[in-house]
């Protein structure tokens, strides 16, 4: 049944739009444009992504550009058949060949679902199908074989964002654009959100973001909330549970989230929450509230890495790099700023060098507030006049892991208990997967001296095991 | 008819009134989205905000309609009927609906739906107390709606000193200041001080006590009548805060602002507007950051804080200032400084030159308002350098100001308003643009149109005066 408000509306502005409206600062989204045209020849097509991403916006800039019969349709809450097939209309039958797009199939009552299910495996001729929707499940329509594109063809890249800057007169430069692009994910609602505030505010783009995030991080919040409302129950929680740090985000879970439209997003083959939605501040809210910091996954052996809830930090400088490497091989995470400034700055001038360490302790807050958000920041990394610390737990940090393996494996030994030592040696063994801090330059003394320590103990684990 | 209707009549403002700079700012940033969704405590000076920008557009393109208490869908949908099916209303049209947090449950359901499904060359203006009076979320994830909420709705020190002009009040930029910090730039508090001071002589600052004493009873009055309409818990909230009953917990507050009920929200922090508080302000100190840095842009270039000159090493500093000063938005992109100023220089010593001078400007203005205090007025991202107009005043900015509200009201006949603003930038104009600087094309270029702008205001000067009088 359609609603009073849609008979009003009908009665002021006669028949429906046929293409929804959209920003009028909306950029063409090429990947989008170019996934449409390559399977034009499937007369059924599905493009799925979390809310946010410009589904609805790139669809109907492709659909302008398009000279056929078109007409998009967004359901309306609790969509049922009835109102499916009001909406659509003639569009379900053409006489000539017609692109029919249904945005938001998720939020169709199931018979409405069905509807849309039985369309997609016999679609009628004339007809030219897209569904879209947040999630990829919302339909089963695994035996259509149609093609699906998810995320990957409505990111924001760092050419988008150039375009975008462009059109408010924003001056970016590449790494503003990058940084924009690696805190956001490439989520369109947020890329220009920030895009919009720098332009109205005559700031740079990064504090753009920082205020867009500060004044309309409501929106963030009403795009969690819509999207657990009408995802299944299982779904939502397992994601509540992710973001109160009740549950950690394994590759399983992510995938699960991802399949659901839940904000994860597969990005560069790993699949990643969204870090605005990770770092989600205190909001309307608060079963959305973290209790308790996600812990690091701290990746020593072959090339460093630091994690958080999947999401990689990424620090701007390798000095900022090396200082956390450092940290992270502490067993309390803990330097003091003399030990630093000896370390890294050694010989230099001490006001110099203290300057650096201040500097570098504000990137690597920046690095960190960039993936779990600013107000969380001291959960991981904090600084103060006498000393440095990372906090990670030694169940997220390889080295502490390995080292903790060695240990029990030689006290295992020393008290005569031959597998639990062997149990011990084969896990140190199978947790050095490559030289320690890789790539890093070995001309540093501190790194030339635990990646030696670190190989003979793996030495010593290999020959226990006899590998 | 439930509802006050005046379509195509826009109401009346006085001929002293004066457009908020951010408030315009934005309108015009966001003039092509679909709906713009202007949000107010009540004496925020809302109405007479989007009456201002919709008398200096073209003559019928803007619609107007009040809604009264208790307006339901069905009425709604009979007055815009009228409006868009009027064979004389032309397209594009914008809609503004005034009032809207009266409306009924129904209408403001409509509302929340109307401008998404309404044709592309319908655009509309939603004003009202409370940001909760429309759902309009699903607009702002889409980009179709633009909300100006508290920060946009302020009189900041440049708006005042635009008021006290136009009103021919004496001020100094450190009194706009403090009646911004006092008031926190509640529209009903400043009009009210500044008139004060026009009556009986006064600062601007030193008249605001004197409203008070005298307006005590409005600011009650205002306060009761929101609360008359707002949900019992808020309303008790309120007046418990305002009363010392309670604490002003972060979460009431919001819920408060939300409700458009006298808080104000600044950098993510809520305050109870210091007025309705009672609460008195301490005033600012020589060394506070609050005062407003001035751009004296008419002949000689100068710059000055708290009554203050900042003085600049080398002329290059300052004309990079300069420069600056006279883009529209303050702001300039490194390569474009490069290219002006070392045009001829290798890139990357003009990059460096650039540096060298971006940090002597930086010194220059810490050894006045110190160090902590530069970012507040001057950025200097990787792409771009440029002043921050929120809390720059420049007398430039302030002519062009008060010269399009004089053309805007010359067009529509407003003479009395044309005149208070020619009169105010016809003041400011002492001499051409950086006359007093040693010439510079990028100046030449700009100070052209402006003198372009003070001929036209002389000329109507001329024509008042040989009328005898104005209407």
């Amino acid at each position: 049944m359609r609603s009073r408000n849609a008979l009003h509306v009908q009665q002021l502005f006669g028949a429906e739009a046929e293409l929804p409206k959209i920003a009028p600062d909306a950029i063409p989204r090429p990947a989008l444009a170019r996934w449409l045209g390559s399977n034009g020849g499937h007369r059924v097509r599905m493009l799925s992504a979390p809310p946010g991403m410009g589904k609805t916006t790139g669809v109907v800039l492709w659909l302008r550009t398009c000279a056929e019969p078109r007409l998009c349709v967004e359901l309306p809450p609790a969509c049922d058949e009835r109102t499916l097939r009001e909406l659509c209309g003639k569009a379900l039958a053409p006489r000539e060949p017609t692109i029919l797009v249904i945005d938001g199939v998720e939020r169709a009552t199931p018979d409405a679902c069905a509807a849309m299910e039985r369309l997609a495996a016999d679609p009628p001729a004339r007809l030219n199908l897209v569904y879209v929707g947040r999630s990829r499940t919302s339909l089963d329509v695994r035996n259509a074989a149609l093609p699906a594109a998810g995320s990957d063809v409505l990111r924001f890249d760092a050419d988008d964002v150039r375009r975008l800057c462009e059109v408010h007169g924003v001056s970016t430069t590449d790494v503003e654009r990058v940084a924009l692009v690696r805190a956001s994910s490439g989520w369109a609602v947020v890329v220009a959100g920030a895009i919009r505030t720098a332009a109205v505010n005559g700031i740079p783009l990064p504090e753009g973001l920082a205020r867009w995030r500060r004044d309309d991080g409501r929106i963030i919040a009403s795009l969690i909330d819509d999207a657990l409302e009408t995802s299944d129950p299982d779904d939502a929680s397992l994601f509540r549970r992710i973001l109160g740090g009740d549950e950690l985000p394994t590759a399983l879970a992510l995938a699960r989230l991802a399949d659901a439209g839940l904000f994860a997003q597969d990005i560069g083959g790993r699949i990643r929450l969204n870090p605005l939605v990770l770092a989600f501040p205190s909001g309307p809210r608060a079963s959305l509230e973290p209790r308790e910091a996600i812990p690091l996954e701290i990746e020593v052996f072959g090339t460093f890495r630091v994690r958080v809830g999947g999401q990689e930090i990424r620090f701007a400088r390798r000095r900022d790099r090396n200082i956390v490497e450092f940290l992270a091989l502490r067993r309390d995470g803990k330097a003091s700023r003399t030990e630093l400034l000896e370390t890294f700055w050694p010989g230099g001038d001490r006001a110099l060098a203290r300057q650096g360490l201040r500097t570098a302790c504000s990137m690597i807050r920046r690095a960190f507030g960039a993936c779990v958000g600013e107000e969380r920041v001291s959960a991981y990394f904090e600084a103060d006049a006498a000393a440095v610390v990372l906090r990670s737990e030694a169940s997220g940090n390889r080295y502490h892991q390995f080292v903790e393996q060695v240990e029990r494996a030689r006290e295992a030994e020393r008290s005569g208990a031959p597998e639990a030592a062997e149990r011990s040696w084969s896990a140190a063994a199978a947790l050095y997967t490559g030289p320690l801090l890789a790539g890093e330059e070995v001309a540093m003394p501190w790194v030339a001296q635990a990646a030696r320590a670190a190989e003979a103990m793996a030495a010593e684990a290999r020959r226990r095991i006899g590998g | 008819m439930a509802v006050e209707r005046m379509p195509f009549a826009l109401p009346s403002v006085t001929s002293d009134t004066v457009s908020l700079t951010r408030f315009t700012d934005w309108f015009r940033s966001y003039a092509r989205v679909p709906l713009r969704y202007v949000i107010g405590q009540p004496g925020a000076g809302k109405t007479t905000a989007v009456a201002i920008w919709a008398q200096q557009q073209k003559v019928d393109n803007v619609a107007w309609i009040s809604l009264r208490a208790g307006t339901d869908d069905a009425e709604l949908v009979a007055l815009l009927g009228e409006v868009i099916e009027d064979p004389r209303a032309p397209r594009p049209l914008t809609i503004v609906l005034d009032d809207i947090d009266r409306a009924s449950a129904s209408a403001r359901s409509l509302l929340a739906e109307l401008y998404l499904r309404a044709p592309e060359n319908l655009q509309f203006i939603y004003v009202a107390r409370a940001f909760n009076a429309v759902d309009v979320i699903e607009g702002e994830q889409r980009g179709v709606v633009a909300v100006a909420g508290g920060t946009q709705m302020r009189f900041g020190a440049e708006d005042i000193a635009l008021f006290c002009e136009v009103m021919g009040v004496p001020f100094g930029h450190r009194d706009c200041a403090q009646l911004e910090l006092a008031t926190d730039g509640w529209a009903f508090a400043v009009t009210g001080a500044v008139r004060v001071a026009k009556a009986f002589g006064l600062s601007a600052s030193d008249a605001l006590e004197r409203w008070r004493s005298t307006q005590a009873r409005s600011v009650e009055r205002i306060v009761a009548e929101a609360l008359k309409v707002a949900p019992a818990r808020d309303a008790q909230d309120l007046l418990d805060i305002v009363e010392g009953r309670a604490e002003a917990a972060p979460a009431t507050l919001r819920r408060l602002a939300r409700g458009g009920l006298f808080v104000n929200t600044s950098e993510g922090a809520f305050a109870v507007n210091p007025i309705v508080a009672g609460r008195r302000t301490t005033c600012l100190d020589a060394a506070s950051p609050g005062s407003p840095l001035v751009l004296d842009m008419f002949g000689r270039f100068r710059v000055v804080h708290d009554g203050v000159e900042v003085r600049f090493l080398r002329r290059r500093d300052a004309q990079i200032v300069q420069y600056l000063a006279l883009q529209p938005q303050g702001r300039a992109t490194r390569a474009e400084l490069i290219r002006t100023f070392w045009p001829d220089a290798d890139p990357q010593l003009g990059a460096q030159g650039l540096r060298t001078a971006c940090s002597a400007i930086r010194r220059a203005l810490a050894a006045r308002v110190g160090r902590q205090n530069v970012d507040r007025y001057l950025f200097s991202a990787p792409a771009q350098i440029g002043l921050r107009f929120d809390a720059v005043v420049s007398s430039m900015h302030r002519f062009v100001v008060h010269a399009e509200l004089a053309v805007a009201a010359e067009a529509r006949g407003a003479s009395s308003t044309a005149l208070a603003h020619w009169t105010a930038a016809l003041q400011l104009y002492t001499a051409p643009v950086l006359s007093g600087e040693p010439f510079a094309w990028w100046i030449e270029e700009r100070a052209a149109a402006f003198e372009i702008l003070r001929q036209r205001g002389r000329r109507f000067m001329r024509e008042a005066s040989g009328a005898g009088a104005v209407s």
